[in-house]
């Protein structure tokens, strides 16, 4: 494998890498409210046939009191799932039946497993003091709380799967999923939602969220995209408008390919912060898969 | 590690537009409202500069309207509340509200609106009732997801204000706090402070901020949270201040 790699690498599987970054909202640091973003990835380091990674956004507002805990579950958890997916049909052919699970299955796959972990983390820390008297002046909150405590860690979800074959790519709410071609054409995967307007957003936290997954598989037929990239609306909200934030998706394939992934892993959080401080206020995570190019491959192989 | 230049086009604070609608009908020129209003907008201004400065992460954007017979920009480029300067209103005519309401509604359209602002706040201030067809204005500006996400509240001028027009207009933001009245100058001008700071504060709040459920669906709305509005714990005959 290794010789095959070194003599014409291109002609190969590619080889997905994954790197990311979540930065507190300024206007959550000037209130010393925490970042209430999570990302989580897999392979954590190094390249290799596949990668997931998962992006998620807890909601604002004092209802909202675990959102920061439901986003971290959401994202730990949707890697899971999609590993899990992937171990599962990876011998599956033809890939059609592969996209009718991943539309049909996965969603509520990602919500179950999210609901599961959300019963068991409040079974094992049930509403504290502090928790009800910061809820709203309104005694059926607890109560409500309490009875259904989904919506208390309520949180949107933005995962991708990529393999040799395939990509699935899954949304939940507000955010953004670019990809971008060698060429550094920009295209966003799935339809927009207008429905998803000013801080308008679904949620995991709502009954049946599954239905309002937006969901594309994208089957690879010789041709890849170079860079996929996944974020919570606080980045794209931090540029003047959309022209200027897709510009995002080809600088940084540039980056990658001049500087290296270890200079754009290097400066990510700088640059996060720096968005979210002269942008939108709001905590801004981006999460990046990009298919190491041949030369970076035969690097990749030599160190192995 | 070097300094990489970061990757994108031009940062930008987002912007939140506000807007006044007020009322210029020959009834407020009676026993001194419009230079009342006049005076209380003006005062107000730099505490709505304060206010804005707390939050580097919005910039709000001044704008009014007048509508008397017929409606136009009084304040038509969004200005900058550092910059905003109010210039006095004069009385005459009658109550062409629907067409203010029309009026509005061309520039809440995306564009000129930018889809990644926060919610616009409108406030409308009137003394007396709508003498055109307020209905199709305010349809006309309920069908644009602007129009509905706007935080849309109302100042009533006196006895003889519509407060029937006010909550319509104000939406589900009536069942909220209701047509603030007014019936002296201390009044007013207590309102238009506290729309013009409080209110600008909550709606320049950070994204995702007072979400509630939207009835069965499954979605959040961002609903901007409003604050309590001044003088609304009592209720009771009128103070021996008051004159409209």
């Amino acid at each position: 494998m290794r010789k095959a790699l070194q003599r014409n690498p291109g002609k190969h599987k590619p080889v997905w890498r994954v790197l990311g970054e979540s930065a507190r909202g300024a206007a959550h640091a000037r209130c010393g409210r925490a970042n209430q973003d999570a990302i989580s990835w897999r392979p954590l380091k190094n390249g290799a046939r596949y990668a997931a990674l998962a992006v998620a956004d807890g909601h604002g507002g004092a209802r909202y009191f675990r959102s920061r805990t439901g986003a971290h579950l959401a994202a730990e958890n949707a890697v899971r799932v999609l590993e899990e997916f992937r171990r599962a049909h990876r011998f599956t052919a033809p890939l059609s039946v592969v996209k009718n699970v991943a539309e049909e299955k996965l969603p509520f796959l990602l919500y179950r497993r999210w609901q599961e972990a959300v019963e068991e983390h409040f079974k094992n820390n049930p509403l504290s003091e502090a928790e009800r008297e910061q809820l709203p002046a309104n005694a059926s909150t607890a109560k409500a709380a309490e009875e259904s405590p989904h919506l208390c860690y309520g949180t949107t979800l933005l995962a991708l799967l990529l393999t040799p074959r395939y990509a699935v790519v899954l949304q939940l709410g507000d955010g953004d999923i670019l990809t971008v071609s060698e060429k550094g054409e920009v295209m966003r995967p799935l339809p927009a939602d207008p429905a998803l307007f000013a801080e308008e957003t679904s949620s995991l936290g709502m009954p049946q969220a599954w239905r309002e997954f937006r969901v594309c598989f994208q089957a690879f037929t010789g041709k890849y995209p170079a860079l996929f990239m996944v974020s919570t609306d606080g980045y794209a909200n931090s540029f003047q408008g959309d022209r200027e934030f897709l510009k995002v998706g080809p600088d940084l394939f540039n980056l990658l390919n001049t500087c290296g992934p270890g200079e754009v892993s290097a400066n990510l959080y700088k640059w996060l912060e720096e968005a979210s401080r002269q942008g939108s206020g709001d905590d801004v995570t981006l999460g990046l898969i990009y298919r190491v190019t041949a030369a970076q491959q035969k690097r990749l192989w030599r160190r192995l | 590690m070097v300094d990489q230049k970061r990757p994108g086009g031009e940062l930008a604070s987002r912007p939140l537009h506000f807007i006044w609608l007020c009322d210029c009908s020959g009834s407020m020129g009676v026993d001194g409202k419009i230079q009342s209003l006049n005076n209380a907008i003006r005062e107000a201004i730099p505490e709505m500069r304060e206010t804005a400065s707390e939050n580097p992460n919005a910039r709000v954007l001044m704008r009014a309207i007048k509508f008397s017979s017929g409606a136009q920009w009084h304040i038509s480029q969004p200005t900058p509340v550092e910059e905003f300067k109010w210039e006095d209103l004069s009385a005459g005519g009658v109550t062409d509200m629907g067409k203010a309401f029309k009026l509005l509604a061309e520039q809440l359209k995306i564009p000129p609106m930018e889809e990644r602002a926060l919610p616009p706040v409108l406030v409308l201030v009137s003394d007396g009732q709508p003498s055109d067809d307020y209905g199709s204005g305010l349809l006309r500006l309920e069908e644009l997801p602007w129009g509905q996400k706007a935080v849309r509240l109302a100042i009533a001028i006196g006895e003889d204000a519509d407060h029937e027009v006010l909550e319509k207009f104000m939406g589900r933001y009536a069942a909220e706090v209701g047509p603030l009245q007014a019936n002296n100058p201390g009044e007013l001008k207590n309102f238009v402070r506290w729309v013009s700071t409080e209110v600008v504060k909550s709606a320049s709040s950070p994204p995702s901020e007072g979400f509630e459920e939207a009835g069965d669906k499954v979605r959040l709305t961002g609903n901007v949270p409003i604050p309590l509005p001044p003088g609304t714990e009592e209720e009771g005959p009128g103070s021996p201040d008051d004159v409209w």
